[in-house]
């Protein structure tokens, strides 16, 4: 009998106790609140006139909704312009991207040329570059280029970051070879290989990278700050904190434009959620 | 623009024997001590909670991992609104306790800690997811014979899952430390530098070389720098993976 009880204590023993689980709640409860109130805070004052926010103590839930702030955002400030300038560079970058480092991920994975290790390496140094010591050097160099203030400072060098390549190419390499070569037995010709063979195979690490590229321009911040000048033409996150450098700062106006900003990002979120806890998290580990 | 002149160590020896460089070197680094080690620990504290609940986890996973992917621009204008003397949320608690607002940002010695929990706030899910991926993969085996020998949960946690955990730790200490050196947005958005250079950090010097002080040559010097130190830390970690593989 005592057996039996100690062999059920072994086989349930990783059990957390009662109180450990009430703590763990307690903690994750916590760590919700603080994790949402914000959000929640900038909901509130982006309804509200930005003059009873400095009411105390302070009107969480506004009687009235005050849709001024959304009004003179869009109708006052340029908001418009930079979600559309985010959402057009966005996707031109992630569109070229994937093609770009697709084509270069293949060759690098499955196809024999000269200076093929060179090459690989250089790419791997690259990626170490941290972005923020290149703002100098790539500002004179698009500035040589005549392309200050234009949509090509933003495009260019995002397309020469090789990280994806990478990505893609840990897809590729796991691929049989003789895939590839009894196709190449039927006459096929490699751009075939490669659009009707590969890019199937591969189309999970399409998605990631595609995401992981959108996402990476839409938060991006300091080279738009360097490299665009004109205000209609500036990307969102850019054209948000231009409100903030304002005489007299809005509030009400600064925390409507977060608020919308989150909006894409929450969207894409919920509808691959799944996808995001587990995949970003293992190409992250993968580095 | 005049043509590029050879100058030698010249723009060294003017760069490292500005005060301001020096002082931004040391305030990246006083950033990355503090908020490294706080967000670790939190991550820690909250994967650990995270695996031994069973109901509502993929709840508190959605949760504390959304702030995660906002742009951390976002992050720092939403920190305006929890700071802010008058109306920011954390001002409206230290009133209701202590009468009086604190005034974090203008604040020589806690603007540096409030810059880094903009981090600690936006990184605390990713970290804890990280984590808590980490723990999942630990053998199981070990943990019964630990139990069966009679250590409690603190002894398993400080003597299995942080030992195991090393390589986690180890990829992770290197990439945050990559990321957080480069510290800019939640500065430019939250102090520009201040009070007194005080939040002025390395990429934030950078920057300002090239419109406000006209210096680029000193914010090339500082660039290189920086990237010599994350190219040994690069080096480090593929040094480490290769090791383990």
């Amino acid at each position: 009998m005592r057996s039996l009880i100690r062999k059920k204590r072994n086989a349930v023993s990783l059990q957390p106790t009662v109180p450990m689980v009430t703590v763990s709640y307690g903690v994750l409860l916590i760590a919700s609140v603080v994790s949402i109130v914000p959000f929640l805070y900038i909901l509130s004052t982006s309804i509200k006139d930005t003059r009873s926010l400095f009411s105390y103590p302070p009107d969480w839930i506004p009687d009235q909704i005050f849709w001024g702030n959304y009004a003179k955002l869009f109708n006052e400030t340029s908001f418009l312009n930079w979600t559309l300038n985010t959402f057009a560079i966005g996707l031109t970058i992630t569109i070229l991207k994937l093609i770009i480092d697709a084509m270069a991920a293949y060759s690098l994975a499955k196809l024999e040329f000269a200076g093929k290790r060179l090459i690989t390496s250089t790419l791997l140094m690259a990626v170490a570059i941290p972005v923020a010591a290149l703002i100098i050097p790539l500002f004179f160099i698009i500035r040589d280029m005549g392309l200050l203030n234009t949509y090509w400072a933003l495009i260019l060098p995002a397309l020469a970051n090789p990280l994806g390549i990478f990505l893609l190419r840990s897809f590729i390499v796991s691929l049989p070879d003789d895939l590839i070569h009894s196709a190449r037995l039927d006459g096929s010709s490699e751009l075939r290989i490669f659009t009707h063979m590969i890019l199937p195979l591969i189309s999970s690490g399409l998605v990631v990278h595609a995401i992981f590229t959108f996402m990476l321009q839409y938060t991006n911040f300091l080279w738009p700050l360097v490299a665009i000048q004109t205000e209609s033409k500036q990307v969102l996150t850019v054209g948000i904190s231009s409100l903030k450098s304002n005489f007299v700062i809005d509030w009400g106006l600064i925390s409507a434009a977060s608020l919308l900003a989150t909006i894409p990002i929450t969207l894409l979120f919920l509808a691959l959620q799944r996808f995001f806890l587990a995949q970003s998290l293992s190409s992250a580990l993968k580095g | 623009m005049s043509p590029a002149v050879f100058v030698g160590t010249d723009n060294w020896e003017k760069t490292f024997a500005d005060p301001l460089v020096l002082k931004t070197i040391w305030n990246t680094i006083r950033y990355c001590l503090i908020a490294i080690p706080v967000v670790f620990v939190v991550a820690m504290l909250i994967a650990l909670t995270l695996n031994s609940i069973r109901f509502g986890q993929t709840a508190f996973k959605t949760i504390i991992y959304y702030p995660t992917l906002q742009p951390i621009l976002i992050a720092a204008l939403m920190f305006t609104f929890v700071l802010h003397q008058d109306f920011g949320v954390l001002n409206i608690i230290m009133r209701a306790i202590t009468g009086e607002p604190v005034n974090f940002l203008g604040n020589e010695v806690l603007a540096m800690p409030t810059i880094a929990m903009v981090e600690v706030w936006k990184g605390m899910g990713f970290w804890a997811l990280l984590f808590l991926a980490g723990i999942q993969n630990l053998p199981r085996d070990l943990y019964h014979a630990a139990e069966l020998d009679g250590a409690g949960p603190f002894r398993r946690f400080f003597q299995l899952t942080l030992p195991l955990l090393k390589p986690t730790f180890f990829f992770s200490v290197i990439f945050a430390t990559i990321v957080n050196l480069q510290v800019f947005d939640s500065i430019f958005i939250l102090t520009d530098g201040g009070p007194f250079h005080s939040t002025a950090s390395t990429t934030w010097y950078i920057y300002r070389s090239l419109f406000t002080f006209n210096e680029p040559g000193y914010g090339a010097t500082l660039s290189f720098v920086l990237v010599v130190v994350v190219l040994i830390l690069t080096a480090l970690q593929s040094y480490a993976f290769q090791d383990r593989s």
